[in-house]
């Protein structure tokens, strides 16, 4: 069982997230509407992959990305950005900061199980 | 496919994020009453259109999703600052969000959505982007800020970095700590403290000291000084820091001590769009000195070559030489080399190759050849398109390739080259070419010309291959839900003749394509032809025409009911402006005027009734509702403080092409 970081906020394209993942594979996710959800959540268990949206209130999706890559405990957990091409160049300067894949809203299940599975083995 | 439930889900987060837009606009719109606009609400703005689409787009409703997506770009535009916020601006987005909310009561009863097309173009109607405010970079370096900071912000944070560095705003760093368990609450008293002061630009969580901690670094740009903001904001374990600004670098330092510590580089970073507004300023200095010179020329009929109208005629030849090469100095600042977007192109290729499936090389040539940078920009989307075209339709895959005996990889070769006042482009392949007879089967089956159309494959090529820039040809380029645009090569041709471009293709069977784009160096200003027609004044860029001749009227033939006239060895076709826009006809006349206008091969005769001479205008678009006129490209003042219109040569050659086509039923 893969513990997953579904950080986005909106909620209907969370939960098809989760669902999705879920139905997929051994799955379990974790949903969180916004970037301090997220920073709450990352310490209460280990999480084998962080699936992020780029633009979010408070705490962006890069500036999450940022904290995760620089802070010891969680520096290995490889992320993937949900973006739209609207987001291009922050998908870009998320991939400079170390995030794994990314996939593009709206992208079907299989486009993110390969996401996933390219994320996972590449840790 | 879509449940009810999955439907609902959508319904009430869509009303939801509506509701917070509606809010924010109307926040915005008082806050532009009281005279300030806050770039926080409009971020929230475009926040919020940003996951409607995305919120649309995954369940699949393609029209609120398309509506969404073209004011989610508009709002992109305005928080970057390429698209000011007016109120013209504002009912826009007021009337938009109406009719979002609209949409969405729509799906909600399982009605057809409304066709918002005319909408769309509302949308397209304000945005006039123009250079982002703050696009270069250099604005960061006069800061003095971690690169571990630089490198987390989003576009739009590092834009209001810039914004408030350029405003020369105090800059400040601030760094707390807090108890990981209820860091929220704490986090957001300091932010909404911090935003009477200023702006809040961005908030980095970094690892706290201990497990339980977390801390936050936080940058502020404000009017305020530090003293201000230390007394009014008590927060234990705070740390303010004031980010310096480096000292710039005095330009016009004579000859220092300590030569080595000159800057190697003597540049200066300008904005385009100071550029523009000193064209623009250059433009009417241009009208004002073609309205002295016409005086000049009244006093010179009225009192002979004397006193005044000598010294006013030799005043204002100097005035002409030395806007001349004050002119062509501002443009040749304008000038970038083709490098900047071939580069990103060549990272397109690869992308796409990939992607497809394919193997290919490509070759830049000529890459430091100059072109107006606005231009450069509004290539990019062409040439990605045409190279995109090239890896999809052109280049074969390589066991293919290898049992027609070619190298298993293609090659796209991208060329740039300065031909006089105007710079060739070329995108080359060397895959399978465009076969005629593909071409018209295809037209024949889209509709585009009729069953009968009489045309040869061999006899008739030029004019078959022309075929593929008509609108409605192209069917093989998928709209691709990632980059959200397909488009044909109608499409290209409309906005490399938006550039005042040709574009030409040449291509065989088994050997490959190659498309010629041929440009002016530069919009800014061009020179023009004044002619008159049919009792009008028209003006026709110089650039198109390729010679004027006088002629009597019994030179030009008539055949198969069609104008033309032999010069040289060529039979040209003729058009009259008269008949094109329904004017006047032109007078019986001892001699009759043709300008020879090209177009790659094509020629074409314009018959008008005399010359007013030559003079530099400025194209200025004509309204919406006049601006698909063909043979039109748009109007300019000579000085006279008359408008009179610019004719497109692009479309009325093309006018003529399919009237010849026609005529072969």
């Amino acid at each position: 069982m893969k513990n997953v970081l579904i950080v986005e906020d909106s909620k209907a394209i969370r939960s098809m997230l989760r669902v999705a993942l879920e139905e997929m594979g051994d799955f379990f996710a974790i949903e969180a509407g916004n970037g301090f959800e997220a920073l709450k959540t990352l310490p209460t268990r280990p999480f084998d992959l962080i699936i992020t949206d780029i633009n979010m209130p408070d705490i962006n999706g890069l500036e999450l990305i940022g904290f995760v890559k620089s802070n010891p405990a969680y520096r290995n957990i490889p992320l993937i950005i949900v973006s739209t091409e609207k987001t291009e160049e922050d998908k870009k300067r998320g991939l400079a900061l170390g995030a794994s894949g990314y996939v593009v809203k709206p992208f079907k299940p299989q486009e993110l199980l390969a996401a996933v599975q390219k994320a996972l083995e590449g840790k | 496919m879509k449940t009810d439930r999955s439907l609902k889900e959508f319904l009430v987060e869509a009303e939801d994020i509506l509701e917070t837009a509606n809010q924010t606009l109307l926040a915005i719109e008082n806050g532009l009453e009281a005279g300030s606009t806050d770039p926080d609400r409009v971020n929230a703005l475009f926040r919020s259109l940003h996951s409607f689409k995305g919120l649309a787009g995954m369940f699949g409703l393609q029209t609120p999703a398309d509506l969404a997506h073209k004011l989610e770009f508009l709002l992109d535009e305005l928080r970057l600052g390429r698209v000011s916020l007016t109120p013209g601006v504002l009912d826009v987005l007021t009337e938009m969000l109406g009719l979002l909310g609209q949409l969405v009561v729509q799906i909600s009863r399982k009605q057809q959505p409304d066709d918002i097309t005319a909408a769309l173009e509302r949308i397209d109607g304000v945005l006039h982007a123009g250079p982002a405010a703050s696009a270069d970079r250099s604005l960061l370096e006069r800061v003095t800020l971690d690169r571990s900071i630089l490198s987390v912000l989003t576009e739009y944070e590092e834009y209001r970095l810039k914004e408030n560095i350029r405003a020369r705003k105090n800059l400040f760093l601030l760094k707390a700590t807090f108890d990981i368990a209820d860091f929220e609450k704490g986090i957001k008293q300091l932010s909404a403290s911090l935003k009477k002061f200023g702006e809040l630009i961005c908030t980095l969580p970094t690892a706290g000291e201990s497990v339980s901690g977390i801390g936050f670094t936080m940058v502020v740009g404000t009017a305020e000084r530090q003293e201000k903001l230390k007394a009014a904001i008590k927060l234990p374990g705070l740390a303010i820091e004031t980010v310096p600004y480096r000292e710039v670098p005095r330009a016009a330092e004579p000859r220092s001590a300590a030569g080595e510590l000159k800057s190697a580089s003597n540049s200066v970073r300008v904005d385009i769009a100071k550029l523009d507004s000193l064209m623009g300023i250059l433009g009417e200095i241009h009208i004002s000195k073609s309205a002295f010179g016409r005086i000049a020329g009244e006093l010179r009929a009225m009192q002979g070559f004397t006193g005044l109208a000598v010294d006013l005629h030799k005043i204002y030849r100097r005035l002409e030489r030395k806007l001349n090469e004050l002119q062509e100095g501002i443009l040749d600042v304008r000038m970038v080399p083709m490098s900047q977007i071939f580069t990103r192109l060549a990272q397109a290729v690869k992308k796409y190759a990939r992607g497809a499936g394919k193997e290919v090389n490509l070759l830049l040539e000529g890459e430091e050849t100059e072109l107006d940078k606005l231009m450069i920009e509004d290539l990019a989307d062409p040439l990605m398109h045409m190279i995109r075209n090239a890896i999809d339709h052109g280049i074969e895959a390589p066991d293919v390739r290898t049992r027609q005996g070619k190298p298993e990889r293609g090659t796209v070769q991208l060329t740039a080259f300065p031909k006089g006042n105007h710079v060739v482009v070329t995108v080359e392949d060397d895959g399978a070419g465009i076969d005629p007879r593909v071409v018209l089967a295809k037209a024949v089956e889209k509709g585009i010309i009729e069953a009968g159309h009489g045309l040869d494959p061999l006899a008739d090529r030029k004019e078959i291959l022309d075929l593929i820039f008509l609108p409605g040809f192209t069917t093989s380029e998928q709209v691709t839900e990632i980059s959200g645009r397909g488009v044909g090569m109608d499409v290209v041709k409309k906005n490399v003749s938006k550039l005042s471009g040709i574009i030409d293709i040449e291509t065989e069977t088994g050997a490959g394509t190659r498309f010629t784009i041929m440009l002016p160096i530069t919009l800014a200003i061009i020179k023009a032809l004044v002619i008159e027609a049919g009792g009008q004044i028209f003006t026709i860029p110089l650039n198109s025409v390729l010679e004027t001749i006088r002629v009597s009227p019994e030179r030009i033939e008539t055949v198969e009911t069609r104008e033309v006239m032999a010069v040289r060895d060529e039979t040209i076709p003729l058009i009259r402006l008269s008949q094109v826009f329904n004017l006047t006809a032109e007078r019986d006349r001892q001699w009759l005027y043709v300008i020879l206008v090209g177009l790659a091969e094509r020629r074409l005769g314009i018959v008008v009734d005399g010359f007013r001479g030559q003079q530099e205008i400025i194209i200025k678009p004509l309204g919406k509702r006049l601006s698909n006129i063909p043979g039109i490209a748009g109007a300019t003042d000579l000085g006279d403080k008359r408008m009179v219109l610019v004719l497109d040569v692009e479309s009325l050659i093309g006018g003529t092409m399919k009237k010849a086509a026609g005529s072969r039923q």
